[in-house]
C-alpha cells in the first residue's frame, strides 16, 4: 500500500513546500449549506481570479493558502448559491461558510450513492436517476416501488407481463435468468419481499442505469440496480418530529370490464352442443362430472322429466342472468387503505438518531379479505475517538399480516348464487347435481357448494416477520484513509396458517370423496369429520458482511483521487416446511392422525387414491464471495476518470469450480465543459459531458452444465411415498455467465440559476451469452434445452429536463422524462420456426433481428362470403385449407407489425405553487408499441365453455362479411382454423397512448403561518391515481396495457405535518 | 501501481479460493446431480416417466366403437378423432406424446447408463448396481419396441431390411441429427439390450412391480420374438418366463360387482404399466365391439370381469383391467405369456402341448363349474382358436393393433376395419400405410428424418 502512495506524498510536500519558500498565509474553514447545517462535501473555494483553489472534504473542511495579494474567495456547490468572500472582513477562525440552496427543481439531488459510497453528482461519470424526497412522496401508496412509477427516466413498468417481471430498466437484457432488478436497502442488497419496505421510511432512490454506476454490484446488476435510503438523523439538529397519514379509497372491480358472450348466447351454444351429443361422454362419465344447469336442464326434457314448457321456462331465467352481477353486487367493494406513520429525528454533537413507526391496514376489493403492516425503524449514529471513528447501528421490523377469508368461486356463466332474499344458493361444481340428488350421496355430508356462504369463512392467515439489523463501524486510519467493515443480519419467518372449518365445500367434498360404504351398508369416513388445517412455515435468513477501505486524497483545488475496495461475503439460506392436520378442533386443539399411505377407493368413481397429505419440503442456500475495487481521479475540477473491478463467485450448482465465478469490470470519463474558459462566457454554469464503458453480470441458476435432477416423493405417484427423482437439465458442460456491455454516453447540462437542467444520456447494451431456450429434435428426449444461445442489443436513449418557468410568487414547474429503449435479438443460435412467431406475448423464442417481445401475426384476408370461414394467405392467394397455411409457413407469410412493449415511453409532470397551495399533473406516455386483441376462440364455444363477446359479431349469413371479421361458428372444431383466428393480422393494434396518470393537489402552512402556528409544517394533501386517457391510437374500447382488468381509479386524502 | 493491482488481485483471488467450500453448498435442498446409485436408481423410479407406454393404438382397432358425436367430448378431439377414423393426418401440428414419452424414458435410461460406468461395482453394491444397469437396459429396449409398435411397419424378413424404424438415441448427448434406423436394425438393438439386462437384473421383482426383472426381459424377448415370427425363440423365452414365478389369478375368486374387480399389482403382473392417458379409454360412449362382446360364451367370466353395461342398452363399456382404476394397462402379465406360449407352440405345429397350455389358462378364467377344455381339430383351427382368446384376454392392453398389423400379412386373417360416423363411411384396409403413425412435427423441424407416408 505505502509504495505507490510514496511518489504523490513527494509531490505534495513538494508542493507545500514550495508554498512556504513564497511565505503564503494559511486559511482553514467550513462549508455548510445553510438550510440544515450539514458539511457540503466537495464545495470548491476558488480564489478568485486565480485557477488556485480547494475542495472541502467530507467534513466541510479546506485549508487554502493565500498569496498575500489574495482579497476574494469564490464558493460554489452545484445546487447552492454561489458566494464571494472578501477575505479582508473575515472575523471567524476558522472561517465558515454558509451557503444557500438553489430554489431547488423537481427530482433534484446532488450526492449520489451505489451503496457502496456516495459521489457528488458533479464528480460522477455514470448514468444515475435519483428521486429525492418530494419525488418519493409525491404518489400516495402503501407500496414502496409503485413510488418509481412514470417519474424515472428508463424505468417502465411492464404492466402486461408475467408477475416475476414487474420492472425494467432500460429494456430487459435477459431471457429466462432473473429480470428483477437487484435492490437495495441502506447499502446491502435486500433479500425480503418489498412489500416490507415503508415507502414514508425513504429518504431517496437512485437509480443505477450504466456499467460505471453498476457495475460496482456485479453479477446481480444485469437488470439496473435500485437504491433505497432510508431517512437517517443528522447532528447537530433539533429533535424534529414527522406524521403522516392518509387514506386511499379505490373503486371496485369491474366484472363486465372484459366482454364476454351473453348468457342467452352460451344458452344457445349449448343447446346446438347437445344436439350433437356433446355432453354425452360427460354426462355418463364415472366421475360424475358436473354440467352447467343449462345442460342439466336439456338432459331432463330428453328423459321426460321436465316438460317443455318448464325447460324452456328455466332456460329463458338463465339467459336472463348473468353470475357476474351476484359476484360483483356480493363479494367486490371498494378496496380502503389507510396508513400513517411518525417519525422522530435528531442529533447531538456526535450523534444522530431516527426512529420511526408506522402502520398500514388495506381492506382488499374482496369482502372478507385485508393485510396490514406494522413497522419500526431505529437508526443511530455516534462519532467518538476524536471524530475519527463513525459507529451506526440500524434496526428495522416489519410485521405484516395477511387474512384470506374469501375466495372467488367460479361459476357457469349464469349461475346465481343468492335467491331474491339474499339467501345462499348452491351451485354446480365438480359433480353433477343428476349425482348429487339421486339417492347414491345419502348418509355423506352435504356436498353442495353454498359459495355465498363460504364468504369470508376461510380461515386464512398469513403473518411475515422481517428483522434487518445493521452496524457499521468506519475508523480513520490516516488522514483520508478509512477502514469500514459493516454487517447485515436479516431474518425473515413466515406463518401461514389456513383453517378451513368443516362446513366448508373443501372439506366436506374431500371427507365425502374418502368415505365408503361398509358391508352393513354403514358410513366408513377415512377423514374423519372435522376442521383441516394446513400449515405453512417458512424462515430465511441472511448475513452480509463487507470489509471496505475509503481513501480520498486532495493534491490540489479540483484534483483528487478516491478509491474504495473491499470484500464482501453474503450467505442467505431458507427453509419451509407444510403439514397438514385432519379432523381438527380448534377449541380443544385436538385432531385425528389419518392414513396417506394406502390407496382408497374414492366414493364417486371408485379410482384409487390416496388422502392427501400435504407435506413439503423446501430449502435453499445462496451464496456470494465477492471481491470489488473502485477508484476515481479528478483533475483541475474538470477531468474525471473513474473504474471498477469486481469478481463475483456463487454456489452455482452442477457446473465445474472454475465457472463458479465472473469477473466484471467498468471505466468512466466526464469533462466538465463548463469549467473551460470558452464555454462560461455562454451563461452555462454547469455542462458536463460523461461516458462509460463496462460489463454487469446476471445469473440463471435454473441452469446447469451437468445432468440434474430434482428429488420427490409423492402420495400420488405410482408407487405412493417411493422417493423418485426428475431429470431437470441435460447436460450443457458449456455453460457460461450472461454478460451484459454497457456504454454509456450523457451530458449534463443547466442554465443560469438552474432555470433549466437536462441530463441527456445515450446507451447501448449488449447482451453476450444470454441464456435461451432451444427447441431440440424431441427425440433427444426433452422439448427445448437451456445455454449461451443469444445475444441480444438493447440501445437507446433516457433524458430528463427540468424547467423552473415561473418563480415567484406562483411558481411552476416542468419535468420531462423521455426514454427510448430500442431491443434487438443479435443472433440466436437455433432457427424458430415461424408458427412460433405467432405466440402473441409470452416470450418463448427469440428471433434475430426482432425484439425480444414482438408481435406477428398472420395476413388476414377477410372471410369467405359464403362460409363465413376465416381467410389467410396460400401461395399469395386468399385460402381456407387451413392445414396447409400452416404447415407451409415461411418466415415471409408472416407479418411483423412490432415490439409488444412500450419503446418509448415517459411522463410530463408539472407542478404549480401558489402561497401554500401546489398542483401537481403527471401525464404519462407510452409508444411504440403493439398488442393483439382478444376475440372469440370456437375451441373454447365449442368445448361449452364461455368466451369473447365478439362471438355476437359473427358472420351468420351471406353479406355479413360487410360488416364483420369475426369468423362463422364452425361446426366442428378444427384447431387450425381456430389459429387462424386468433393470430389474424386484424386483431392487432397500437399500443401507443398518452393518460392523465395522476393529480395531487396539496396545501401547506409552515412557521410563517404565524407565531401560534404549532408546526413547522403542516401539508395537507390529495391525490388521484389512473385518472383517466387521454389518447390512444386504437379504436379497441379497452385500455392497451390492461387488456385483463381494468386500472383502478383510487382517491387518497392526507396530513402531513412536522414540529 | 502496477505492483500494487497485482498484489490486490492476489489477495482477492486468494480470498475467493480460500473460501471454496463455502460455495458448494446446494442452493436448493432437492437437487442433485445424478451420479450415486440411489439417485441413479430414484430416476427409474419415476413412475410417470418410466412405467407410462404408448396409449393411442386401441382407438384405432376393431374392438371398440364410438358413439356418434363422442369425438366432440374426447378431451384430445383432435388425435384420438382422427386416429379413430384413421384420417391421414393425425396430429394437425399437435406434438404426439407417443413419441415424446418414450424418448423421455431414453434419454433417462441414457443418463444411467452413462453414469453408472462411473461407479466401480463392488461386491457391497453388486444387487443395486446390477439392478440399475439391468434396469435402464431393459426400460430403453421397452421404449424401443414401443416406438416401433406405434411408428414402424410389421415386421418381414424381407423387407425387414430396407423399410424405417426409428431413431436409436444411445447417449444423453445433444445430438441435433439423428436419421431413423431400418426395422431390422431397431429390433437388433433392442435384443442386444434385452441380452444385456438378462444377466443383470432378478429374476422376479420382489420391492415393486414397476421394476423390471429377468421374467420381464424373457417376456419382452417372447414378444419380440413372436413379432418376428421366430416361433421358435418366443416359445423357449415365454417358457422361461414362465418359470420364474408369479400366479395365474382364478377369475372365480373376483367380485364382478366391484367398481374395479381386478387389483393393481396381482400375482399376475409381470412388469406394471401404464398407458399414455388417452380419454377414450374411459368415456361411456366408448362401446366394446359387439361381435366381440358376443364372442364370450357362457361361463367365460372375463366378459363381467373387463366390462361393465353400458347406459345405452345392449352395449357395453371397457371398465378397465390390470390397472384397477380407468387407465389402460400395458404392462406384461402372465396371461399374454400364456397366449404367446400357446401360439408360438401352435405355429410350430406342437398342437396338443399348445393346446393345453391354452386350457390350463382359459381354466382360471371360466366359471369353475361350465369349462371344457377346448379341442382343435386341425393347427389352422388351433391357430384361430388361440388368436381369438389372445383377442379376448388382452382387450385394451394396446395389443391389437401390432396384431392387426402382423396378422394382415397372413392372406387367411387379413380384415378391412370399417366405420361409421357423422354420416360417413371410413375404412382401414390390411397392409395401409395409415397403419403406421406420422411422426410429429416438431421432430421432423429439428431433425429432418422421413416422415412415415400415409
Amino acid at each position: 500500500m505505502k509504495n505507490i502512495f510514496i511518489p504523490f506524498m513527494i509531490l505534495f510536500l513538494g508542493c507545500i513546500q514550495l508554498g512556504w519558500a513564497q511565505k503564503q498565509i494559511p486559511v482553514s474553514g467550513r462549508v455548510i449549506s445553510s438550510e440544515d447545517q450539514l458539511p457540503l462535501t466537495g464545495a470548491s473555494i476558488r480564489i478568485k481570479g486565480t485557477l488556485r483553489g480547494a475542495i472541502a472534504n467530507e467534513k466541510g473542511s479546506f485549508l487554502l493558502l493565500l498569496d498575500p495579494g489574495d482579497s476574494l474567495l469564490t464558493v460554489s456547490f452545484i445546487g447552492f448559491e454561489t458566494q464571494e468572500i472578501n477575505l479582508a472582513e473575515i472575523k471567524t477562525d476558522p472561517l465558515l461558510v454558509s451557503l444557500e440552496p438553489i430554489q431547488t427543481l423537481l427530482g433534484e439531488v446532488e450526492i449520489l450513492s451505489t451503496g457502496y459510497e456516495e459521489i457528488p453528482r458533479e464528480r460522477a461519470t455514470g448514468s444515475f436517476a435519483v428521486l429525492g424526497q418530494e419525488l418519493v412522496n409525491r404518489r400516495v401508496s402503501t407500496n414502496t416501488l409503485d413510488r418509481l412509477q412514470d417519474i424515472t427516466p428508463g424505468l417502465i413498468f411492464n404492466r402486461a407481463a408475467a408477475t416475476n417481471d414487474p420492472i425494467s430498466i432500460r429494456g430487459r437484457g435477459t431471457i429466462f435468468a432473473n429480470t428483477m432488478p437487484l435492490i437495495v436497502v441502506d447499502n446491502f442488497p435486500y433479500d425480503g419481499p418489498i412489500e416490507n419496505i415503508n415507502p414514508n421510511d425513504i429518504e431517496s432512490i437512485t437509480v443505477l442505469k450504466d456499467a460505471a454506476a453498476a457495475s460496482i454490484w456485479g453479477a446481480r446488476a444485469g437488470n439496473g440496480v435500485i437504491i433505497l435510503t432510508t431517512k437517517k438523523g443528522r447532528k447537530k439538529q433539533p429533535l424534529k418530529v414527522a406524521f403522516n397519514s392518509n387514506m386511499i379509497f379505490t373503486e371496485s372491480q369491474d366484472l363486465f370490464y372484459q366482454p364476454r358472450m351473453s348468457s342467452a348466447e352460451m344458452i344457445e351454444v349449448e343447446r346446438i352442443l347437445f344436439e350433437k351429443g356433446f355432453y354425452r361422454s360427460a354426462e355418463l362419465s364415472n366421475n360424475k362430472t358436473a354440467l352447467s344447469p343449462g345442460v342439466e336442464t336439456m338432459i331432463a326434457l330428453r328423459d321426460g322429466k321436465l316438460t317443455g314448457q318448464e325447460a324452456e321456462a328455466r332456460l329463458q331465467a338463465f339467459s336472463n342472468q348473468d353470475s357476474r352481477d351476484q359476484l360483483q353486487e356480493y363479494f367486490y367493494r371498494p378496496s380502503r387503505s389507510q396508513q400513517y406513520a411518525l417519525s422522530l429525528t435528531g442529533g447531538g454533537e456526535r450523534s444522530a438518531y431516527s426512529v420511526s413507526a408506522g402502520y398500514d391496514m388495506v381492506q382488499s376489493s374482496l369482502e372478507g379479505n385485508s393485510n396490514s403492516r406494522f413497522t419500526l425503524n431505529a437508526q443511530n449514529q455516534w462519532t467518538l475517538a476524536k471524530d475519527r471513528l463513525d459507529f451506526s447501528m440500524g434496526l428495522y421490523v416489519a410485521e405484516s399480516d395477511e387474512t384470506t377469508g374469501t375466495q372467488v368461486p367460479s361459476l357457469y356463466p349464469y349461475e346465481l348464487i343468492a335467491d331474491e332474499m339474499g339467501n345462499p344458493l348452491p351451485v354446480t361444481q365438480t359433480y353433477s347435481r343428476r349425482y348429487l340428488e339421486s339417492g347414491a350421496v345419502n348418509g355423506l355430508l352435504d356436498w353442495n357448494f353454498y359459495p355465498l356462504a363460504e364468504k369470508g369463512k376461510w380461515g386464512g392467515k398469513g403473518r411475515r416477520t422481517d428483522i434487518r439489523w445493521t452496524g457499521s463501524l468506519a475508523y480513520e486510519i490516516l488522514p483520508g484513509l478509512k477502514l469500514a467493515l459493516s454487517h447485515q443480519y436479516w431474518l425473515n419467518k413466515s406463518n401461514g396458517t389456513n383453517l378451513q372449518n368443516r362446513d366448508l365445500y373443501a372439506v366436506r367434498d374431500l371427507i365425502n370423496q374418502f368415505s365408503e360404504i361398509d358391508e352393513n351398508g354403514g358410513i366408513v369416513r377415512n377423514i374423519p369429520v372435522g376442521d383441516i388445517l394446513d400449515l405453512q412455515t417458512g424462515e430465511s435468513r441472511s448475513h452480509n458482511f463487507r470489509a471496505q477501505l475509503n481513501y480520498s486524497k486532495q493534491f490540489s483545488a479540483g484534483t483528487q483521487l478516491t478509491f474504495v475496495g473491499g470484500y464482501e461475503a453474503k450467505d442467505l439460506q431458507g427453509v419451509s416446511h407444510t403439514t397438514r392436520f385432519y379432523g381438527y378442533n380448534d377449541e380443544l386443539g385436538i385432531s385425528a392422525l389419518v392414513d396417506t399411505k394406502n390407496q382408497y377407493r374414492r366414493f364417486h368413481n371408485n379410482s384409487l387414491s390416496a388422502i392427501p397429505s400435504n407435506q413439503n419440503h423446501g430449502g435453499m442456500i445462496d451464496r456470494f464471495l465477492s471481491a470489488y475495487a473502485n477508484a476515481a481521479f479528478t483533475y483541475n475540477g474538470k477531468y474525471t476518470v473513474s473504474g471498477s473491478a469486481r469478481r463475483d463467485a456463487s454456489n452455482l450448482f452442477g457446473v465445474n469450480a472454475n465457472q463458479k465465478s465472473v469477473p466484471l469490470w467498468s471505466m468512466g470519463a466526464s469533462w466538465v465543459i463548463s469549467e473551460e474558459g470558452f464555454v462560461s462566457e455562454m451563461g452555462l454554469p454547469f455542462v458536463r459531458l460523461r461516458t462509460t464503458y463496462g460489463y454487469n453480470g446476471n445469473i440463471d441458476r435454473s441452469v446447469s452444465a451437468f445432468t440434474t435432477g430434482r428429488f420427490f416423493s409423492d402420495p400420488f405417484g405410482m408407487i405412493p411415498g417411493l422417493p423418485y427423482a426428475d431429470i431437470v437439465n441435460p447436460p450443457n458442460p458449456d455453460l457460461r455467465w450472461e454478460r451484459i456491455g454497457i456504454l454509456n454516453i450523457g451530458l449534463d447540462l443547466e442554465t443560469k440559476d438552474s432555470r433549466w437542467r437536462l441530463a441527456l444520456d445515450y446507451f447501448r447494451k449488449n447482451g453476450k451469452d444470454i441464456i435461451g431456450n432451444s427447441p431440440v429434435p424431441r427425440s433427444i428426449g426433452v422439448p427445448t434445452i437451456r445455454g449461451n444461445f443469444a445475444a441480444v442489443q438493447t440501445s437507446g436513449i433516457d433524458m430528463e429536463l427540468g424547467a423552473a418557468i415561473l418563480r415567484g410568487p406562483i411558481q411552476w414547474n416542468s419535468r420531462l422524462v423521455f426514454s427510448y429503449v430500442k431491443e434487438k435479438v443479435l443472433s440466436y443460435e437455433t432457427e424458430v420456426s415461424p408458427v412460433n412467431y405467432l405466440n402473441g406475448n409470452v416470450l418463448t423464442l427469440p428471433i434475430p433481428g426482432k425484439p425480444l417481445f414482438s408481435v406477428f401475426s398472420l395476413p388476414f384476408a377477410g372471410l369467405d362470403p359464403a362460409t363465413g370461414d376465416p381467410l389467410g394467405y396460400l401461395d399469395g392467394e386468399p385460402s381456407s385449407d387451413y392445414a396447409a397455411i400452416f404447415s407451409g409457413l415461411t418466415e415471409e407469410d408472416v407479418r411483423y407489425h412490432g415490439p409488444s412493449r412500450p419503446t418509448v415511453f415517459g411522463a410530463f409532470t408539472n407542478n404549480f405553487g401558489w402561497k401554500g397551495f401546489n398542483l401537481s399533473v403527471n401525464i404519462a406516455y407510452r409508444m411504440g408499441y403493439y398488442y393483439r386483441r382478444q376475440t372469440v376462440s370456437y375451441s373454447e364455444v365449442l368445448a361449452g365453455r364461455i368466451s369473447h363477446s365478439d362471438y355476437s359479431f359473427r358472420w351468420q349469413n351471406p353479406g355479413d362479411e360487410l360488416y364483420t371479421d369475426v369468423a362463422s361458428m364452425p361446426t366442428t372444431n378444427n384447431n387450425n382454423r381456430n389459429r387462424l383466428i386468433q393470430s389474424g393480422s386484424n386483431l392487432v393494434e397500437r399500443g401507443d397512448h398518452i393518460r392523465l396518470q395522476d393529480i395531487r393537489l396539496s396545501y401547506s402552512l409552515d412557521e410563517r403561518a404565524g407565531e401560534r402556528f404549532p408546526f413547522s409544517n403542516l401539508e395537507v394533501y390529495t391525490f388521484m391515481d389512473n385518472v383517466g386517457m387521454i389518447w390512444k391510437a386504437s379504436k379497441d374500447q379497452l385500455d392497451p396495457d390492461f387488456q385483463q382488468m381494468k386500472p383502478l381509479k383510487s382517491f387518497a386524502l392526507g396530513i402531513r405535518a412536522a414540529f | 501501481m502496477k505492483t500494487y493491482i497485482k498484489i490486490y488481485i492476489l489477495l482477492l483471488s486468494m480470498g475467493i479460493s480460500a473460501c471454496e467450500g463455502f460455495l458448494d453448498a446446494k442452493p436448493e435442498k432437492s437437487l442433485v446431480v445424478p451420479s450415486e446409485l440411489n439417485e441413479l436408481q430414484a430416476l427409474l423410479d419415476n413412475g410417470n416417466t418410466m412405467n407410462v407406454f404408448s396409449g393411442i393404438s386401441d382407438i384405432g382397432t376393431d374392438d371398440l366403437e364410438l358413439e356418434e358425436g363422442a369425438i366432440s367430448g374426447l378431451s384430445n378431439p383432435v388425435v384420438e378423432g382422427n386416429s379413430y377414423l384413421w384420417k391421414p393426418d393425425i396430429l394437425e401440428g399437435f406434438g404426439f406424446t407417443e413419441w415424446n414419452g418414450n424418448y423421455t424414458r431414453i434419454l433417462y435410461s441414457n443418463v444411467v447408463l452413462e453414469q453408472i460406468e462411473r461407479i466401480a461395482l463392488t461386491e457391497a453394491n453388486q444387487t443395486e448396481w446390477n439392478l440399475v444397469k439391468g434396469s435402464a437396459l431393459f426400460y430403453r429396449a421397452a421404449s424401443f419396441l414401443d416406438l416401433l409398435m406405434v411408428f414402424g411397419p410389421a415386421y418381414q424378413e424381407a423387407t425387414a431390411s430396407s423399410e424405417l424404424g426409428i431413431p436409436l438415441r444411445l447417449s444423453p448427448e445433444v445430438q441435433f441429427e439423428l436419421e431413423r434406423s431400418t426395422v431390422e436394425e431397431t429390433y437388433s438393438r433392442i435384443i442386444e439390450d434385452l441380452e444385456g439386462a438378462y444377466g443383470l437384473l432378478p429374476e422376479r421383482y420382489s420391492d415393486y412391480a414397476t421394476r423390471p426383472s429377468k421374467q420381464a426381459v424373457t417376456a419382452m424377448f417372447s414378444m419380440v420374438y413372436l413379432y418376428r415370427g421366430d416361433f421358435q425363440s418366443s416359445e423357449r423365452y415365454a417358457k422361461e418366463s414362465l418359470s420364474y414365478g408369479g400366479e395365474l389369478m382364478d377369475f372365480n375368486t373376483l367380485d364382478p360387482s366391484a367398481r374395479f374387480p381386478v387389483s393393481q399389482f396381482n400375482t399376475e403382473v409381470v412388469f406394471h404399466a401404464l398407458m399414455n392417458s388417452y380419454s377414450y379409454i374411459r368415456q361411456q360412449t366408448t362401446y366394446i365391439d359387439g361381435e366381440l362382446v358376443d364372442s364370450y360364451q357362457e361361463g367365460d367370466l372375463r366378459k363381467n370381469v373387463f366390462f361393465t353395461p353400458a347406459k345405452k342398452e345392449g352395449k357395453f363399456n371397457f371398465r378397465g383391467n390390470y390397472s384397477s382404476g380407468t387407465r389402460g394397462f400395458n404392462g406384461i402379465a402372465l396371461d399374454e405369456i400364456y397366449l404367446i406360449l400357446s401360439e408360438s407352440l401352435i405355429r410350430q405345429g406342437k398342437l396338443e402341448e399348445g393346446m393345453d397350455v391354452l386350457n390350463e389358462f382359459l381354466a382360471t378364467r371360466w366359471s369353475a363349474n361350465t369349462f371344457q377344455p377346448i379341442q382343435a381339430e386341425n393347427e389352422v383351427e388351433a391357430l384361430e382358436i388361440v388368436l381369438e382368446e389372445r383377442r379376448k384376454t388382452l382387450v385394451m392392453r394396446g395389443r391389437r393393433w401390432a396384431d392387426l398389423k402382423r396378422l394382415n400379412l397372413e392372406d387367411r386373417f387379413r380384415k378391412t376395419l370399417e366405420r361409421n360416423y357423422g354420416g360417413q363411411k371410413y375404412s382401414l384396409e390390411p397392409g395401409s400405410p395409415r397403419y403406421v403413425y406420422p411422426i410429429p412435427e416438431d421432430e421432423i423441424s429439428q431433425n429432418p428424418i422421413v416422415q412415415n407416408s400415409r
